[in-house]
């Protein structure tokens, strides 16, 4: 129990580092704006009950507004993945249900799996964010534009972060 | 009684959903007003230190081009003192300098964190309120100018550069000539945009953009940049203009926050006159 609890902490750690340090940094084209952080919140237990999950969310978000900025739109962003996130539990649900041993990742439930419950929710936390970041500008072709490439490069990311494990427990 | 109470246990998830939700909103609102107290941002002292540790990583494989960078002003600003100049009169005689009173301060200032492209920007700088930085000051580059301070915490400064929505100041192209308005509509981190330059008045591709003169925040006549490419606007009377910044976001580390001796002075007076009227 400390153990997972010790293992999801320094996953949140290490995920914040990565997303400030390193992606708020690429001086890529405004246009690509990769997010790997939600990454932690795709990898919380299963059987977390909502209200844990919803307040981990918000403070998730208010972590990374507090090194980009951006006062509340990635808290705002969070709390919505974590509003979602059980329901596409359900929608993703294997036909014999959850096992007691299961957890959300790639290694556990397989890459077809993984790769629908990450994209699903992943596109609704981009949706989101850039709706709110372009409110105030008002381009919705460079907004969409932007939506498209930015989660393509966060899921890669976020794959190749799973596929880095994988073969780390492989080993 | 009973009842609600069985509503809002079975129904948490949702509530607790729209609270944080409606809190997240109200967060994002207030964010937007200018004059709102450091709360949670990059120059909060937490963050501000983390990046701070980084940047002391990351300065080491930026540093020889920042000696060079540093070395290369040093020698203009050499170049400026009164010692390197020949006195070609006979006669010397000292006095108290009345005529010219000291009216700008620089502040150097070290950038820890910089976004560059995003919609709406933002610098933090290792100077603050101990340092004598407060909110308004203008920050300028060893190229031109940079940004505007917004916020302040003890020892950290987050800056709002050209390169967000809210940023505008005044500038003028070339020597003497008009005053238009700069700003930044969000696409490439090279360019700004000029408004308010009328139709009548004869501009080229590479004239050069000062900051105007009634700025209080800025020095008079630092450069902010040249003009890359302009077309009349079909729908009213002045040029659409894009300026190539002559600062370079990608690879700025040092500033220098100005700091408007006179800036008290000129406001309580203007406060004055608007209070008469």
């Amino acid at each position: 129990m400390i153990i997972e609890f010790l293992i999801q902490l320094i996953r949140f750690i290490v995920l914040v580092l990565i997303q400030v340090l390193i992606l708020n940094n690429l001086h890529l084209p405004g246009i690509f704006n990769p997010y790997i952080y939600p990454l932690f919140l795709l990898l919380l237990p299963l059987k977390m009950p909502k209200w844990v999950l919803l307040i981990l969310g918000f403070v998730t978000g208010l972590t990374i507004d507090m090194f980009s900025n951006t006062m509340g739109m990635h808290a705002a962003a969070c709390v919505l993945f974590c509003f979602m996130r059980p329901q596409v539990l359900k929608l993703v649900e294997p036909s014999g249900g959850y096992e007691q041993t299961d957890k959300p990742t790639l290694s556990y439930m397989g890459f077809r799996w993984f790769a629908t419950y990450a994209s699903i929710l992943i596109v609704i936390h981009h949706l989101f964010f850039f709706f709110l970041e372009t409110l105030e500008f008002g381009q919705v072709g460079f907004m969409l534009l932007k939506i498209l490439l930015s989660t393509a490069l966060s899921l890669l990311l976020i794959f190749l972060a799973e596929f880095f494990f994988i073969r780390r427990k492989a080993r | 009684m009973r009842n609600i109470f069985l509503l809002l246990v079975r129904y948490h998830a949702f509530i607790l959903f729209i609270l944080l939700e409606v809190s997240s909103i109200i967060l994002l609102v207030n964010n937007k007003s200018y004059h709102r107290a450091a709360f949670i941002n990059s120059s909060s002292e937490i963050s501000a230190k983390v990046f701070t540790v980084y940047n002391n990583f990351i300065e080491y494989i930026h540093l020889s081009q920042e000696n060079k960078r540093l070395s290369d002003e040093n020698a203009l600003l050499r170049n400026q003192l009164k010692n390197s100049f020949y006195d070609a009169s006979f006669q010397h005689i000292t006095v108290n300098d009345s005529v010219y009173k000291q009216l700008y301060k620089y502040i150097p200032a070290k950038v820890v964190n910089i976004t560059i492209n995003k919609l709406n920007n933002f610098i933090t700088i290792d100077k603050g309120k101990n340092q004598g930085v407060d909110i308004k000051m203008g920050v300028i580059g060893p190229n031109g100018i940079v940004g505007i301070v917004k916020d302040v915490s003890d020892n950290y400064a987050s800056v709002i550069p050209i390169l967000h929505n809210d940023f505008k100041v005044s500038a003028r192209v070339g020597n003497g000539g008009n005053l238009g308005s700069l700003s930044w509509d969000g696409s490439s981190p090279e360019y700004a945009q000029l408004d308010g330059i009328p139709k009548q008045i004869k501009i080229a591709n590479g004239d050069k953009i000062y900051t105007g003169s009634e700025t209080k925040k800025f020095p008079e006549n630092i450069l902010i940049g040249t003009i890359s490419s302009f077309t009349p606007n079909t729908n009213d009377n002045f040029y659409d203009i894009e300026i190539k910044l002559s600062t370079d976001f990608r690879s700025i580390s040092y500033v220098y926050v100005v700091n408007n001796l006179m800036k008290n002075e000129l406001d309580s007076l203007e406060q004055h006159s608007q209070n008469d009227n």
